[in-house]
């Protein structure tokens, strides 16, 4: 079964003669372990698709489905339940919780929902900080961490509830060419490496490589672009 | 919630201004509740000391012992009744007494026939003084009190605490209570025979609820429990009544303090909130750590306030009839915890309504 299935989806901002067509019609399907990476100038609808993927934003029309699940309908409360158990979101602008350690950004999404932070919960965060290069930062405060750190710990917080989709936007629009590939490196050998499903935006030639597909989107309408090469090293 | 407390924790700077408010509207229900029972409970001494039994008025007297008057043969029928193990009498008038200090104060004077959990059984010569007398005047057991307008003298046989009526209270037997108002105010003596109220001594393990059901469903009479009588005290109600209004008004001030704090603190967060419902928080999460919050701030104005009306209190001049009953601190405590709560709810609204989309961006 597909990890994200969108058809005919269509999302319009505004009312009347201000409106804006971020999405047009748009169809595309990720497979369960697919890394698919999506590119298109600046307000093309990149991230209008993200958030209509991740259950932030309701499309005008058209049918969403995550893990076979239609979450167009659903309402605030499953939504909510969704975000947290399904998706893993990394927001262009990293948004880290300012008043909690690294590793209390991540535990926190764990608890959402009435759960308890257990043993499990722990082993799993410090093993993630580990892999993320950020072992040694669990205690400090994201005004303490670089830019690259703290979009490392934002990734860490995706994949802290283990969900079978992420969605990614820009991770290295903020981080200059050798950040940027630490991360990109990072993100792959996280996604495959759990073999969960992808969505990477970007408008960064660099990394155009990393994915197992390309799509292109312009003016809100996807164009499968040539497969990408993968070369990573 | 996790994320109300640390946020607490690391940023408290944020919460100083509420903190300050709560803190000093703790101080100020601390002080009008001390007040409010200093001024009940100095009002109050002679019916407390009969915690356990039951007094009983005259129908009309509207359980006011000085409009009250009942006789022989009432007491006899109340002796009579199931459940009543001794009838005694219970007379009282306003007079003088002065201490061996010369100095004249103004005093109630009871005649009392049965002891209780406070009194002693009336000395057969000597009275019972109230232990106002004796931090006001020095007054101990073994001086004489000159009482009244006729200066009839009185050896103080004991001391107990906590009898004041507004004034100090001196208790003498029934026998002593008559000899000394015959001389003293011969139109205010009861006809022989008649007492202003009675007291009865239930049979150990009575229901007093029911014994006084029972007993006021004699023709013209009117029986109640200790703190019954307390409530139909004019005194006593007005001074709750305007009390009450204060602090009434002090916990709605209360909550408005910690809506509005809740709701500026609220707006400042709209973007973070934003981000946490957009990884999955649902609204019941944020609200659990906004209430957190509230908790936390208003224990620590709790613990602040108390301790600094406890100073407060102490520096006031010691005839300011202020008291501190645990109780009444225990129902603060809850209020305020209560109030807090409710505040911090008055931002459901406006998280409810913040939509995760605006996370992005
Ligand atoms: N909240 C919004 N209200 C109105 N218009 C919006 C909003 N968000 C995005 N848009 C518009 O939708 C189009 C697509 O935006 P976006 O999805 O952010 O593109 P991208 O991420 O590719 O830059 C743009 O024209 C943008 O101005
Ligand atoms: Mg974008």
């Amino acid at each position: 079964m597909p990890a994200l299935e969108m058809s005919q989806v269509r999302k319009v901002y505004g009312a009347d003669d201000q409106q804006v067509v971020a999405l047009n019609d748009v169809d595309l399907t990720v497979d369960d372990d697919e890394m698919l990476i999506l590119v298109g100038p600046s307000g093309s609808g990149k991230t209008t698709l993200l958030t209509v993927a991740g259950a932030l934003l309701r499309p005008t029309s058209g049918s969403v489905k995550v893990g076979g699940v239609e979450i167009t309908d659903l309402d605030d409360k499953e939504a909510a339940r969704f975000r947290r158990d399904q998706v893993g979101f990394v927001f262009q602008s990293v948004n880290l919780v300012p008043f909690l350690t690294a590793r209390e950004n991540l535990l926190v999404v764990r608890q959402f929902g009435g759960s308890k932070i257990d043993g499990a919960a722990k082993k799993r965060a410090d093993q993630l900080l580990d892999e993320l290069g950020l072992g040694g930062r669990g205690d400090n405060l994201p005004s303490q961490l670089s830019g690259g750190q703290k979009q490392r710990v934002a990734i860490g917080r995706a994949l802290m509830n283990e969900p079978p989709l992420v969605l990614v936007d820009e991770p290295t629009s903020a981080l200059d060419s050798e950040l940027g590939k630490q991360v990109m490196d990072l993100l792959r050998s996280e996604i495959k490496g759990r073999g969960v499903a992808a969505i990477i935006v970007t408008h960064d030639d660099r990394v155009l490589g990393y994915g197992d597909r390309q799509v292109q989107m312009v003016d809100g309408v996807l164009s499968s672009a040539a497969p990408a090469t993968a070369t990573t090293t | 919630m996790m994320i109300g407390i640390k946020e607490l924790l690391r940023q408290p700077g944020r919460f100083a201004s509420v903190g300050v408010a709560l803190t000093v509207l703790v101080v100020l229900l601390t002080v009008l509740g001390g007040f409010l029972d200093g001024l009940e409970l100095n009002q109050t001494g002679p019916y407390r000391a009969h915690e356990g039994r039951l007094l009983v008025f005259s129908e009309q007297s509207e359980n006011l012992i000085q409009r009250s008057e009942l006789n022989k043969a009432q007491a006899t029928q109340l002796a009579e009744v199931d459940g009543v193990a001794a009838v005694g009498a219970l007379n009282q008038i306003a007079s003088t007494a002065s201490a061996s200090d010369g100095e004249i104060l103004d005093i109630v004077l009871f005649g009392y026939d049965l002891a209780t959990d406070v009194l002693p059984p009336p000395p057969s010569d000597g009275a019972v003084a109230d232990d106002a007398m004796a931090e006001s005047n020095d007054v101990a057991a073994g001086d004489t009190l000159i009482v009244g307008a006729n200066s009839e003298p009185v050896i103080v046989a004991s001391v107990v605490g906590d009898l004041s009526q507004g004034s100090p209270t001196v208790w003498v037997s029934t026998n002593r209570w008559r000899e000394i108002v015959e001389v003293s105010n011969p139109a205010a003596l009861p006809p022989e025979d008649v007492n202003q109220a009675l007291v009865i001594e239930p049979v150990p393990d009575a229901d007093l609820d029911l014994l006084a059901a029972d007993l006021s469903s004699i023709d013209g009479i009117s029986a109640v429990t200790a703190s019954g009588a307390i409530d139909s005290l004019p005194v006593v109600q007005q001074q709750s009544t305007t009390f009450e209004g204060i602090i009434g008004l002090t916990y709605v001030v209360t909550l408005l303090v910690v809506a509005l704090f809740f709701a500026l603190i609220t707006l400042e967060r709209i973007g973070l909130y934003a981000v946490l419902k957009a990884v999955g928080a649902g609204t019941k999460d944020l609200m659990a750590g906004i209430s957190a919050q509230a908790v936390c701030v208003s224990a620590v104005a709790l613990i602040l306030g108390f301790g600094i009306s406890l100073i407060f209190i102490n520096v006031l001049p010691a005839d300011l009839p202020v008291r501190l009953v645990p109780s009444r601190l225990g129902q603060i405590a809850v209020g305020v915890v209560f109030t807090s709560i409710i505040g911090s709810l008055f931002s459901l609204r406006r998280v409810l309504r913040i939509d995760p989309a605006e996370a992005i961006g």
